[in-house]
């Protein structure tokens, strides 16, 4: 609605935003999470035969992992991101996700 | 010494009498999981996916459950029967050998939280391992995992 002076322009129309609709458009991280009692070593090789990481690449994550706490070892749409969370947990990964 | 080799593209454990008595644990170890939660073990195996959003993480353990527990009780299973055929100087094949590779994991982070290790550097702690045999086990588990995982990663 316009008052006095108001143009005859038609109101700008703001279409809704579907918050989900973007949170299933963007990717996700699977976040790995440091824990005191999974082997680097194994970390290492799970990285490896899961993502098909190198051995530098696989044993620098493992480190990012130790040292820092946490490391992002894959980034996707959410379904594939929730299939590599979950085979984390079959290895005994500490994994979760997050939006990247 | 290790306590698994590779050759012939088989994997022989060479294990102690005491050593099969430990893995024989592990199966037990594995069966003795709640729901997570009430059971600390259970939530580090199964920990809330969407941290910030207990109902989504809920859901994704729904759909998850079956894959995760499907894989923990196929490998309890392979390693239970692999013991048998081992007391009797059967070698493994490099999938069973994957199959105990990732039992021990599991068992190991299971004991882990039932001793509530939370920290980095308990390994170092001689009075913890001398007060609880528990500790222990986790190191040999630990060991036996190490020398599976150089096996397995030579075939990566």
């Amino acid at each position: 609605m316009t008052g006095r002076g108001g143009t005859l322009a038609p109101d700008r129309v703001i279409e809704p935003i579907d918050s989900e609709s973007i949170d299933m458009d963007r990717p996700w991280n699977v976040v790995v999470w440091n824990d005191p009692i999974n082997l680097m070593s194994y970390v290492v090789y799970v990285f490896r035969k899961v993502f098909g990481h190198s051995k530098a690449k696989a044993t620098r994550l493992m480190l990012q992992v130790h040292n820092q706490g946490r490391a992002i070892v894959a980034t996707g749409p959410l379904e594939q991101a929730e299939i590599d969370v979950a085979t984390m947990h079959s290895y005994g990964l500490w994994a979760t996700l997050e939006k990247a | 010494m290790r306590l698994f080799v590779l050759r012939d593209g088989l994997v022989r454990p060479r294990l102690s009498e005491f050593e099969v008595a430990v893995l024989k644990l592990v199966p037990r170890l594995l069966a003795d999981v709640g729901e997570p939660d009430g059971d600390a073990a259970a939530e580090r195996l199964t920990p809330q996916v969407h941290p910030d959003d207990p109902e989504r993480s809920a859901e994704f353990r729904r759909l998850a459950a079956d894959m995760i527990h499907g894989t923990r009780q196929a490998d309890t299973a392979t390693l239970a029967a692999g013991l048998d055929r081992v007391a009797s100087g059967e070698a493994l094949t490099l999938e069973e050998a994957a199959g105990w590779m990732r039992a021990l994991a599991h068992a190991r982070v299971i004991l882990g939280a039932r001793l509530g290790i939370e920290e980095d550097g308990w390994e170092a702690d001689r009075a913890a391992s001398a007060a609880d045999t528990r500790i222990g086990v986790l190191h040999l588990l630990g060991h036996m995992q190490d020398d599976l995982v150089a096996v397995l990663t030579g075939d990566l």
